[in-house]
């Protein structure tokens, strides 16, 4: 069509030319008004010069350190004891019931079976009493968490049941005009798998005040229980968290998460749960334990 | 690239630049687009609960008092099938998002600045659309209507929504009768993670639980459901024939539930762990239940109750009285012509138009100056509300419609003659804005000016209250109807025989559909029963039942009909029913102790109110007078003393 306007009007090619070259600057000028502030905003810094980005430590936009305890008020009977065989969270002669007789976790048929092949003897037998303090299981457990900064890009978490330690990897930056490079894998599978971090942070703006929550991504992860009695997941489970902090006028801090466990090999859809957390004033009631498999 | 393609792409870049810049400089709106359909993710957690539902006495995991523990033990599904109120009742805020509905939400936009000012939440069995207002609003009085869905207020931090709702109805915070007192707030988090969303839900109830309760769930986008109608119709179904035709609470006496152990059973939990209580949510609860076995069968539990909940009303006994002040009176709007004025004694309801304004009661002696205040500042509004229904004096729509109320009152009725309620009838009815219906400064028998039960004026009498001070016009039936229409409606004065005492009134103005019940009903105090006046305990329940049976419901059980309760906040007939409950319940427990012999001070040792203490015994000495008054009622005879 240009071409068609441009042979039939010389003039209109003209104007076109210059409003071409006026229209194009102030574009990418608008482009950079909206990208700019965002971007910072998502560095957790205003406007000022241009310096080294902050660190994941510095960037946080709440501090989850400290000690926390965990606060059970949905799945109880399967969290805070060793339900029976063949309890999917609706009782052990639940099956068929409607309305959830099937349980909480939407199994296939292989997951359901292996769940009720539980053996907590043989987990024993073989070592393997820390199936349910995997990534996959452990969060469910009651017990207290102790969240720390390893250093500026790792945050290390130690939960008390069990005795175990989970560490969230951030990118570190790279040489300047270099990408940021990706947490190195930890090498073999493990209960605790690889955990990749980042915040995803929001607002800053007029009276939208900034805050986010911590996403993390934990994989390469050995097999293991959702809950002690024997609910397996794979070694193929991906863990997707968000971990999110508020304040309650009441003076409580809590530190509540999602988390999406999806497991090709055992589950028909993902499965997500949500978890409390609440901020304890000091480590009085830390209380480091073995693993037990019943 | 052409230049007219690259000219367009730079025009479009420019204008996505305008709309946006403006957009963000404008700050608080919607950070993040929750609006869409939505399903739950069914039974991912807590699926036993959320489906099919919690077993009686399933507490664990709950921070609930002993008071709430004795509430709930005391329940009986069967309710459902008897109070209507209940049949449509949908899940109240705090628990909605547990249930198994889908939701929608919805954007309410500001039409003149196209401002997101409110989120609008709909579930299959919600009444009516949740508002969750972003614009800023103030909240409403403490006075304002409660509802199941209560008042909410949202505010975006960084990518979490954070609703607060306040002004629920009394409901379910677990579907086993564990309930959640209408003092309760409800804090919401709400954060989007593409495709899912997370809704943490905080309870915090001053009443029946001693630490917060906080829950979550979880809901993914549904951008094809739909949610269908819910033409909830609650019918009266009664299984034994002996019972139809009567209303009957089904309820549990203490100690007398036989499916309290039913799920530690079935579940094979040790039975502490069952009845719940802030410990049972934390890890250090573990090692108490570690050592306990499950019980090897079904049994009747007999607990006991007796932590600091259960001792409220001695607390509040002994507790000094403080001289009311009349400091925080407020003026709501209820519906149609009516008001309500609370903080001067008990509560007024005024009918206001063309006509003037009617008073139901004139509160406290002591507020007439700022109640009158109030009077004129209401009919200084710019247009009297709802004034299509306001007649006279001007005989067209329009005029009646765009002229401020005459600042007269014409007329007072009296419910009863509690000084909260008649103390103030000399004061206003002496003002200079008093005019009465009829021949004024004549004979005040000519003109309707104070109008009560016979019974009233006869007490007042004996307490040689002035002259001025009493009733003027007295009615002997069942009811008595105002002469003519007044502000366009027909007002209905019901005498309640041997209620609170032998002369009890309510008012229903009929075509504000609004009814003023005096101290029959109380949203939040027990009834101040005077047995040597002729009040009763049957004759309230049966003053109940008409309520509750006059009053109509918009849907799903609540709104219609609305009640200008003696002490509280604007009501429903759903509060009604759960008030007239309340007593049925509170007197069979006393019938019972009764049964067995038992004096009244044994019967007030035994705290038969206990579970209702903290919604309704925060008045000084109002619990043991209570319970003294059903006592007197049930061993004195049976309709109390009878009228004269």
């Amino acid at each position: 069509m240009s071409s068609l306007v441009s042979s039939f009007c010389p003039r209109f090619q003209a104007f076109l030319r210059g409003a071409t070259n006026v229209a194009l600057p102030l574009a990418a000028l608008a482009l950079s008004s909206i990208a700019i502030p965002t971007s910072l905003h998502a560095q957790g810094r205003g406007r000022g010069p241009a310096g080294p980005p902050p660190t994941a430590k510095a960037a946080a936009p709440f501090d989850p350190s400290g000690y926390w305890t965990s606060i059970i008020t949905e799945d109880w009977h399967v969290r805070m004891l060793v339900a029976p065989k063949g309890d999917f969270g609706s009782g052990p002669d639940a099956e068929g019931l409607p309305f959830g007789g099937g349980g909480s976790i939407p199994y296939n048929a292989e997951g359901k079976k292996l769940a009720l092949a539980w053996d907590p003897a043989k987990d024993e037998a073989e070592g393997n009493q820390c199936k349910a303090y995997g990534a996959g299981g452990i969060m469910r457990l009651p017990g207290h968490l102790h969240i720390t900064w390893q250093d500026d890009y790792t945050l290390k978490m130690e939960i008390d049941n069990g005795t175990q330690t989970r560490l969230f990897r951030f990118r570190r930056p790279a040489p300047s005009g270099q990408a940021a490079t990706a947490p190195e894998p930890a090498g073999a599978a493990s209960g605790q798998g690889d955990s990749v971090a980042e915040w995803i942070i929001l607002g800053g703006r007029g009276d939208w005040t900034r805050g986010g929550n911590l996403k993390v991504v934990t994989t390469n992860l050995k097999p293991g229980y959702y809950w002690k009695n024997g609910m397996v997941y794979s070694a193929k489970l991906t863990l997707t968290e968000h971990f999110r902090y508020q304040k309650e006028p009441n003076g409580d801090e809590w530190l509540n998460f999602s988390q999406m466990a999806e497991d090709p090999q055992y589950l028909t859809e993902p499965w997500i749960v949500t978890y409390h957390y609440k901020k304890l004033p000091d480590g009085s009631k830390w209380n480091p334990s073995p693993c037990t498999a019943r | 690239m052409n230049r007219i393609v690259l000219l367009r792409i730079a025009s479009g870049v420019l204008l996505a630049a305008a709309m946006i810049r403006p957009l963000q400089a404008q700050g608080q709106a919607s950070p993040t687009d929750l609006s869409g359909e939505w399903r739950r993710l069914t039974n991912h957690e807590d699926a036993h609960e959320r489906g099919p539902g919690p077993d009686p006495g399933e507490y664990w995991g709950l921070p609930l008092n002993d008071a709430e523990r004795m509430r709930a033990d005391a329940y009986n599904g069967e309710i459902l099938s008897t109070n209507l109120y209940f049949q449509c009742r949908p899940h109240p805020t705090g628990y909605q998002q547990l249930g198994p509905d889908q939701m929608r939400i919805e954007k309410e936009i500001d039409t003149v600045n196209r401002q997101l000012i409110a989120y609008r939440v709909l579930f299959q069995r919600t009444p009516g659309d949740r508002m969750i207002w972003l614009d800023g609003r103030e909240r409403p009085s403490e006075h304002a209507a409660h509802s199941w869905e209560g008042f909410s207020l949202g505010r975006w931090d960084g990518d979490t929504l954070t609703i607060t709702t306040t002004h629920l109805k009394e409901s379910f915070i677990r579907r086993n009768g564990v309930q959640g007192s209408f003092r309760r707030t409800v804090t919401e988090h709400v954060s989007l993670d593409e495709p899912y969303l997370t809704w943490v839900l905080i309870v915090n109830d001053p009443d029946y639980l001693t630490e917060p309760l906080i829950r979550s769930v979880t809901f993914q986008r549904a951008p094809n459901a739909q949610i269908p109608v819910y033409p909830c119709a609650p019918q009266q179904e009664e299984y034994r024939p002996e019972d139809a035709g009567s209303y009957r609470v089904p309820h549990y006496l203490p100690g007398t539930n036989p499916y309290l152990t039913e799920v530690a059973f079935k579940y094979k939990t040790p039975l502490v762990g069952v009845r719940g209580g802030a410990e049972s949510m934390y890890p250090e609860f573990v090692a108490k239940i570690a050592g306990e076995k499950p019980p090897a069968q079904q049994f009747t539990l007999q607990p006991v109750y007796n932590d600091e909940s259960t001792r409220i009303a001695e607390r509040i006994a002994n507790q000094p009285v403080p001289a009311p002040t009349y400091d925080r009176i407020d003026a709501l709007h209820v519906k149609g012509n009516i008001f309500m004025i609370s903080g001067a004694g008990a509560n007024i309801a005024l009918s206001a138009g063309g006509d003037g304004v009617l008073m139901v009661d004139a509160g406290a002696a002591q507020a007439s100056e700022k109640i009158l205040g109030t009077v004129k500042d209401l009919t200084r509004l710019p247009k009297p509300l709802a004034l299509s229904n306001s007649a006279s004096p001007y005989a067209d729509a329009w005029q009646a419609a765009h002229t401020q109320a005459p600042p007269v009152i014409r007329m007072i009725i009296d419910t009863s003659a509690g000084p909260e309620h008649v103390g103030g009838n000399g004061n206003i009815a002496g003002s200079s804005i008093f005019h009465p219906i009829g021949v004024e400064g004549g004979d005040q028998a000519a003109s309707e000016v104070i109008l009560s039960y016979e019974n009233v004026q006869q007490t007042m009498l004996a307490a040689k209250v002035p002259v001025r001070a009493q009733p003027t016009n007295t009615y002997f039936s069942d009811r008595y109807r105002l002469h003519r229409y007044f502000n366009n409606e027909g007002v209905e004065v019901q005498h309640m025989a041997n209620a609170i005492s032998d002369g009890d009134s309510v008012v229903w103005f009929r075509g504000s559909d609004v009814i003023a019940t005096g101290d029959i009903f109380n949203s939040d105090i027990y009834p101040p029963i005077d047995i040597d006046h002729g009040g009763s305990i049957q004759g309230l329940i049966s003053a109940l039942e008409k309520l509750a049976d006059l009053c109509f419901p918009e849907y799903m059980g609540q709104g219609g009909t609305l009640v200008v309760p003696g002490h509280g906040w604007i009501s429903d007939g759903s509060e009604v029913g759960y008030y007239r409950d309340m007593m049925i319940v509170v007197r069979d427990r006393i019938q019972d102790m009764i049964d067995k012999k038992m004096t009244l001070a044994q019967v007030q040792a035994a705290k038969p109110t206990m579970d209702y203490d903290p919604l309704f015994g925060r008045v000084p000495g109002s619990t043991a007078k209570f319970v003294e008054a059903v006592y007197r009622s049930l061993t004195e005879g049976a309709a109390g003393k009878k009228e004269k």
